[in-house]
């Protein structure tokens, strides 16, 4: 079976700078798998170029087999790729339920809409109406999760999910992730805390200066061995 | 005009996007601005008085109380054997076109005009002129040149058609060459001409014209090119006046652009015999920007106190205006007031000639008729190159110093085309 | 039509829990919908019982209702801060010129000048779009500049000194006016109606979204390019639309006014004042600008200096606006734009 998602030797630049270096990833349908690294390895530019939000220089992104590499994002998302955002990003002017709703102009099919995210999170049916800047981190990232959600997305890519927030709400966020792949999703996610992403994924990519380090299963690697590919301590490929 | 309303359901019947459709055969029953009252003559008068164009109006309220103050104004006019008292209405463009519109509605509707009299340039007087025309309001324009005020108002330029409410009194293109070709031909020169005209209404006009005057008088013409207004430097064209080997000068730009080129031209030893120079230099506010470098730039003056004219109101001088004008504002005089104050003799003139002030066209056609004589000269409406328009004959000036009361005068030193004018000094070159 | 007419009404419809349906009306907005519809009736009626003392300031009111309606389609919606609108004013203005000096009727010409405007937006687009912010903002204003140095240099549209409307000759001088007054009447209610129905559109939301946070707007699949050159190209329209009936009404116009910023500053005044990015606000904002203009043109220059101070105070003490500091509160919404949900059995 061809693999969710596909990314082939992807290059992307910050100006003359190198942010990601000739990585390559494949999701099989169900996976989650987890990008590390430390402040500055290329974890949210690899995202945000697989997302469509930065032009790569190099490199090829397939969904589902099919080349999106030179697709805008919004076709990405209609396409079954959906970005949750580094810092949440939420529209906040609009009320949590417009945030929402942007997330359903171009819906795919599928078993997510506006009533299954506010049974996912249960405050949110009560505060649908206020303004998304009146929350607080943590429920900003649920709307922000929700905003994806309702566009049915085959894979779901989340960066930096637990940024700013506190580690209880980091753990209940992370606890709806089952929820979430019980109804087919499959999760590409970057996150900084090596712990959380290991509990959680079932392979991690290690990058460090754009390159990735290291990648497979957590189960078949020592915290040294990640440690050192995190930090660049040695050579660590498996 | 004001037809009786239509009943409430058929004018609710009217009403919306379906008026639009049927506004021609609605046209009955919309309403005007409502009828006048009272024994009144209503003049407007526009013209900028703020802005950038402020220095051709700056006498222009002096102009309009000495105006109020000649007893055939403070005794009304006396028409069709009944006398109406007369109101004169001031309005400024602020020296911006949409506003010279603006205000012409505003004294048509809101203060019923029935005469509007405006001065000072195109920007001013083609906009009220065009309010006048479309609104079937008489109209006086002047102190713009005639070709400016004429065509570009019409539909096809090619095909002009004479307007009905609307004229002129003023010169055109070939009131400035009969003015200044006399004053070239005084003045020993290799008969090469240096041209300094810009990429607008008036320079393209001169641009268009100026050739051929040159051409029959003799003069070999050298074109500086068209520049935008505005432009700050001028060292290929004084370079190309220079290799080119120019003796006399002339121009049409804008006040700044002109004083910029001139002090550029002193510094890079550009030094003409001769500079006649049109659209800058009317006024003595003109001169203080460039000092002594105006010393001897020969110009056009179309009116000043040393015509021998009086006035049609009251039989004022020329010279008793001008004076006047100095002692009541403590400033020199300036050409403009013998334009404004000729206006109001136009429309004195115009209302009592008709039977009824109210009789629009009637006015019209009268203003068409006019052949008068006042403080502007021998004003006649019948004879002008198209309907409406009187030509005046301007004289060839000079800025010379002053007898200590003001730091530079105009002194004629050309009457060729108006005889009449005494010569007030000979002709000296600008660089001899 | 103005925002008098729904004046004191209270918002309707508390959340109610259970099941719920998205419920985007009010009884206020029927109310505001109803008194709007018999306000432009009777504005429309008003060249057969106020005559043309009454139809010329309302012109003009009504192209700044509609100026101010559709700069903030751009700013208050999709976030594109124009300081170049005059632009499409002049177009609109010189397209009717071109449209009329060859033959056709003045008034049937206005759609045809304000379809070139938008035309022209279309082009333009590609290019200042791929700019934002402030760069956006000195694009077009360099745009509008241009323009007018083109039409400046052209002598056939009359270069500096400007033209004057031809084929109004055949009209009787009252049914031209009032012609010129229905067509600006019916650009500002097209533009504040055009207006209203978009925001109330998927369009409006991704507008708002764009405006908001465009890369959050484009990771969540909104076309945050073409929602933008939509709002651009659409406020273009109906700007030129705008000139177009400008140009009917003063009956000359001239490229130095025409083009001028000021155009584009008195838009932003009536938006930032009134509220950005509400239905009521630029209306509100275009009546106050209205009003402040009428009251205060006989300072001279000092009119602007007034209108500054005026421009500050409000901005300092109501920063969202008059509207929004008078509305929100109140939780007033006459022209609703938002999605509310309410229980619905």
């Amino acid at each position: 079976m061809a693999p969710v998602l596909e990314v082939r030797s992807l290059t992307a630049d910050h100006g003359r700078l190198r942010a990601v270096s000739e990585v390559s990833l494949r999701l099989d349908a169900g996976e989650v798998h987890a990008v590390i690294g430390a402040n500055g390895a290329g974890k949210s530019t690899l995202l945000r170029a697989i997302a469509g939000l930065h032009p790569p220089a190099s490199g090829t992104v397939l969904l589902d087999g099919d080349d999106v590499t030179r697709h805008p994002p919004e076709r990405r998302v209609a396409a079954g790729l959906s970005l949750v955002p580094e810092g949440r990003r939420l529209f906040a002017s609009l009320t949590v339920e417009e945030n929402l709703l942007v997330g359903t102009h171009v819906a795919r099919p599928g078993p997510w809409d506006l009533e299954r995210v506010y049974d996912l999170f249960g405050w949110m049916r009560d505060r649908r109406r206020q303004r998304a800047e009146h929350l607080s981190g943590g429920e900003q990232q649920a709307v922000a999760i929700g905003r994806a959600l309702v566009a049915n997305p085959k894979v779901l890519l989340l960066d930096e999910l637990s940024l700013g927030l506190s580690p209880k709400v980091v753990r209940d966020m992370y606890a709806t992730l089952p929820r979430l792949l019980a109804e087919g999703v499959t999760v590409l996610l970057v996150e900084q805390d090596v712990s959380q992403a290991v509990r959680v994924a079932t392979r991690i990519h290690c990058l460090l200066e754009g390159r990735t380090t290291l990648t497979g299963p957590p189960a078949v690697f020592t915290p040294a061995q990640i440690e050192a590919a995190y930090f660049g301590l040695g050579k660590t490929h498996p | 005009m004001n037809g009786p309303s239509l009943p409430r359901r058929t004018l609710l019947k009217g009403v919306g996007l379906g008026a639009l459709a049927a506004g021609t055969a609605a046209c009955g029953s919309i309403k005007g601005s409502g009828d006048k009252a009272g024994d009144k003559i209503v003049i407007g008068f526009v013209s900028p008085q703020t802005g950038p164009l402020a220095g051709f109006a700056s006498g222009d309220r002096f102009v309009v109380d000495r105006v109020r103050g000649t007893a055939a104004y403070t005794g009304g006019f006396a028409v069709g054997g009944k006398t109406y008292d007369v109101e004169i209405v001031v309005k400024d463009t602020q020296s911006d076109p949409s506003r010279a519109s603006q205000v012409a509605r505003e004294l048509i509707l809101r203060d019923h005009a029935d005469i509007i009299l405006t001065s000072s340039t195109p920007e001013t007087t083609n906009p009220v002129a065009t309010v006048c025309e479309a609104q079937g309001i008489p109209c006086v324009s002047t102190v713009v040149p005639w070709e400016a005020w004429y065509f570009s108002r019409q539909a096809d330029p090619k095909n002009p058609k004479p307007f009905t409410y609307t004229t002129m009194f003023f010169f055109g293109v070939d009131q400035f060459g009969g003015c200044f070709v006399p004053m070239w031909e005084r003045v020993s020169t290799n008969k090469t001409v240096a041209g300094m005209f810009p990429n607008d209404a008036d320079g393209n006009a001169f641009r268009d014209a100026y050739p051929a005057i040159l051409k029959k008088s003799g003069y070999k013409w050298v074109d500086g090119g068209a520049y935008t207004d505005g432009t700050t430097a001028f060292s290929s064209m004084i370079s190309k006046f220079k290799s080119e080997e120019c003796e006399i000068f002339t121009n049409a730009p804008l006040p700044p652009d002109f004083n910029t080129m001139w002090r550029q031209a002193a510094q890079q030893g550009f030094r003409p015999k001769l500079a006649t120079v049109a659209k800058v230099l009317l006024f003595p506010a003109d001169t203080v920007a460039l000092g002594p470098l105006v010393k001897n730039i020969a110009t056009d003056s179309w009116w000043g106190p040393y015509m021998p004219n009086t006035s049609s109101l009251d039989g004022e001088s020329a010279k008793q205006l001008a004076e006047a004008y100095q002692s009541a504002s403590g400033k020199q005089w300036l050409q403009t007031l013998g334009s404004v104050y000729s206006l109001f003799e136009i429309a004195q003139k115009a209302f009592t000639s008709v039977d009824t002030p109210r009789d629009r066209r009637a006015v019209a056609t009268a203003l068409q008729k006019l052949n008068y004589s006042g403080i502007s000269g021998v004003l006649d409406f019948t004879r002008g190159p198209v309907p409406g328009v009187a030509i005046q004959q301007p004289v060839g000036v000079q800025w010379k110093e002053g007898d200590g009361r003001f730091p530079y005068e105009m002194v004629v030193v050309d009457n060729s085309l108006n005889p009449a004018v005494k010569i007030g000094a000979d002709l000296t070159p600008t660089n001899p | 039509m103005t925002a008098g007419t729904g004046g004191g009404a209270v918002t309707a419809g508390t959340a109610a829990e259970g099941r719920f349906a998205v419920r985007r009306w009010s009884r206020t907005a029927s109310v505001a919908a109803a008194g709007s519809v018999v306000a432009v009736a009777a504005l429309a009626g008003v060249p057969y019982y106020a005559g043309t003392s009454a139809e010329q300031p309302l012109v003009t009111l009504f192209c700044l209702v509609a100026l101010a309606s559709l700069w903030n389609l751009m700013a208050g919606f999709a976030g594109l801060t124009s300081f170049g609108q005059q632009a499409y004013l002049g177009a609109g203005a010189y397209a009717l010129y071109a449209a009329a000096s060859m033959g056709l009727d003045p008034f049937a010409a206005i759609p045809l000048a304000a379809a070139a405007a938008g035309v022209l937006s279309l082009p333009v687009s590609f290019a200042v779009l791929r700019l934002s912010g402030g760069h956006f903002a000195v694009a077009t204003w360099v745009l509008a500049e241009i323009l007018r140095l083109a039409v400046t240099l052209a002598p056939s549209a009359g270069g500096n000194t400007g033209v004057s409307l031809p084929g109004v000759s055949g009209y009787d001088a009252l049914l031209r006016q009032a012609l010129t007054y229905w067509w600006a009447l019916a650009v500002a209610v097209c533009s504040v109606a055009g207006v209203y129905a978009l925001a109330r559109s998927r369009f409006g939301l991704d507008a708002r979204a764009v405006h908001s946070d465009p890369v959050a707007a484009a990771s969540a699949g909104v076309a945050v390019g073409r929602t933008r050159r939509w709002a651009y190209c659409l406020s273009a329209f109906g700007t030129g639309a705008v000139g177009a009936v400008l140009f009917a009404n003063t009956l000359y116009t001239q490229p130095g006014s025409v083009f001028g910023v000021q155009h584009s500053v008195a838009m932003m005044f009536m938006v930032v004042i009134g509220g950005i990015g509400t239905i009521e606000g630029p209306i509100l904002g275009a009546l106050v600008f209205f009003a402040l203009q009428q009251a205060l043109s006989g300072y001279g220059p000092w009119y602007l200096v007034l209108l500054g101070a005026a421009g500050i105070a409000i901005t300092l003490f109501a920063p969202r606006g008059l509207w929004g500091s008078l509305a929100a509160p109140r939780g007033w919404s006459l022209f609703p734009i938002g999605h509310h949900i309410s229980g619905t059995s």
